[in-house]
């Protein structure tokens, strides 16, 4: 497994293309960052005013929606950087040579789903500097963010492993980035068909993607979370490994 | 080493390989001879262990491919006919990747690795990217993943196809030096190749097993020698004998037993030999129990072999 993670990470970080979304991500991230930090600014002038201080502190305006940002720009970026890891091996027709090699199924899968992951380990580590900034303008609770990146992870494994299994389905790069869109985009917006029906609403409001991670960035590591991007994430991970097995039974 | 018995591989109501058995000596080199399409690579991967038989076993120095893959996998060196390498690795990277992944211990690793690119002659290449060498040089570094853990048997698919005529005498060389520690199975299309290389060949067209022989003996028959075993009754072993030996066309006679014989036509003389055995021993007076030309439809293989060798060839051609 260990050679297999190796292998992926160094497809990464040789490739243009993994190094073109994290600055691309880089950029973004930043940018909010800095229109969040404005607006915050701005709040906390008025806040000198007696009336404006309630409910103004960094954990609802600064660190929630700066992780429900990096959120949304996982949903984006991930699909492209998930899509090759098993599709582009199927067409080189390496995939045929792994299957040869003294590995199991699972230890394939789950080396791929690390690499995957370790890009969203380095996206991580470079958000950690505007955490660091805003500690240095505004005193803030270490622990709420260490339990937004907890739930960062958590959302990350849950995407990877669904990229993973739409690559896994196809030979084509770009059907399974268009897949890995369709179905993110699916688990984020359901939230919004649950909006319009009011008894539905709480039921939308869990299988949605990206409500978890919100709580978690306001400092709840409840079980339920955890237990919500794990399931998932074993279940794309199992039927990955499904996929895979195909080969046994059809040409 | 390896051994094959009644193996049979369907997807869906397709055939792939039905009912194929042989077995293979250690230390020998096996040709797989027969055309594009014959089942000849499903044959080959599962003995790798990549997919398990429909029915039937295959098992690899007593282990069996469907119990233990795993050990069967550390047992055999692969190359694909398409000869699939990561391109974004150098060469010597690439050769690590795969003894880590074939699970070469840490502290011999280096030291498989560098015997692998001498053994191959891929030294000079070493720190270049696998996707900016040469055809040859490419064959050679999937040759090298499959060698780089020491396995004791080899499995080529196709390892010469799509090479220059000298490129194909160093992969050949390369191939009858690691013949002598491990045991390959090649397969090929071209009969010339198989003759050069191996001990024995293996004939199988439209997944069914055809021929075992030697290159020898299968070229003796394919170029017009023809073995008829017959079964007679009423005279004598050395009157058959007398009489068949007088038949035109027919080189020697053997006598299995009390009315049984083998008759072996001269060189080229084998056609139509036996409609002509058969009605001399009919107008002797004589009752036939069995007539059967013992490789027959070798000719009828040749011939597909060859259709299918001058289609690569020419789609080879349009290629380049």
């Amino acid at each position: 497994m260990l050679a297999i993670l190796k292998r992926e990470m160094s497809a990464y970080f040789n490739s243009a293309l993994a190094w073109i979304v994290i600055a691309a991500f880089t950029f973004v991230i930043g940018l909010v960052f800095v229109s969040l930090l404005g607006y915050y600014s701005e709040a906390s002038m008025l806040a000198s005013s007696p009336m404006g201080a309630r409910g103004l502190n960094p954990t609802d305006k600064m660190i929630v929606p700066t992780f429900q940002w990096i959120g949304y720009l996982l949903l984006f970026i991930l699909p492209v950087l998930t899509m090759r890891l098993i599709a582009e091996e199927s067409r080189q027709g390496t995939l045929e040579m792994l299957f040869t090699y003294p590995l199991t199924d699972v230890e394939i899968v789950l080396g791929k789903f690390f690499g995957g992951l370790s890009v969203v380990g380095v996206l991580m580590l470079i958000t950690s500097g505007l955490f660091v900034a805003l500690n240095r303008l505004t005193p803030i609770e270490w622990s709420i963010v260490a339990s937004g990146y907890f739930g960062v992870l958590l959302l990350g494994s849950a995407f990877v492993s669904f990229g993973l299994w739409a690559s896994s389905l196809t030979s084509s790069q770009m059907v399974s980035a268009a897949i890995t869109y369709c179905g993110l985009l699916t688990s984020w917006l359901v939230v919004i068909v649950g909006e319009s029906l009011e008894t539905w609403k709480e039921i939308f409001g869990d299988i949605s993607s990206m409500g978890h991670l919100e709580e978690m960035a306001r400092g709840t590591i409840s079980t339920h979370h955890v237990v919500y991007y794990l399931s998932w994430t074993a279940l794309f991970l199992f039927l990955t490994v499904r996929t895979l097995e195909s080969r046994k039974w059809s040409s | 080493m390896i051994s094959v018995k009644n193996l049979t591989k369907t997807f869906g109501n397709k055939t792939a390989v039905e009912d194929l058995s042989f077995d293979v000596e250690g230390g020998e080199i096996l040709g797989f001879l027969g055309p594009n399409g014959a089942g000849k690579t499903t044959t080959m991967r599962i003995l790798t262990g990549f997919f398990p038989p429909t029915s039937g076993t295959a098992t690899v120095n007593g282990v069996d491919v469907v119990e233990d893959p795993l050990t069967v996998r550390k047992m055999v060196g692969y190359l694909p006919e398409s000869v699939p390498l990561y391109k974004d690795m150098t060469v010597k990277e690439f050769i690590n990747f795969a003894a880590e992944a074939k699970r070469v211990p840490k502290s011999e690793r280096r030291h498989a690795v560098d015997r692998t690119l001498e053994r191959c002659n891929l030294v000079e290449v070493a720190d270049q990217l696998v996707g900016t060498v040469s055809r040859g040089y490419r064959q050679r570094v999937g040759l090298g993943q499959a060698i780089v853990n020491n396995p004791r048997v080899l499995i080529l698919d196709e390892p010469t196809v799509g090479l220059d005529p000298t490129q194909v005498r160093d992969i050949r060389a390369l191939l009858r030096e690691l013949g002598k520690d491990s045991t390959v199975i090649l397969s090929s299309h071209i009969l010339s190749e198989v003759q050069q290389m191996c001990s024995r060949v293996v004939i199988i067209s439209d997944g069914r097993f055809q021929a075992m022989d030697t290159p020898a003996n299968l070229t003796s028959v394919l170029k017009g020698e023809v073995r008829i075993s017959l079964r007679l009754e009423g005279a004598t072993d050395q009157d058959f004998e007398k009489h068949l030996l007088a038949l035109e066309g027919v080189s020697s006679v053997e006598r299995l037993e009390k009315g049984a014989f083998n008759v072996l036509s001269e060189v080229g003389k084998g056609e139509g030999l036996a409609p002509r055995v058969a009605s001399s021993v009919v107008n002797a007076g004589w009752s036939l129990h069995q007539l059967t030309p013992v490789v027959v439809n070798l000719e009828d293989i040749f011939i597909e072999l060859v259709e299918a060798e001058r289609k690569t060839k020419s789609a080879g051609d349009s290629e380049a």
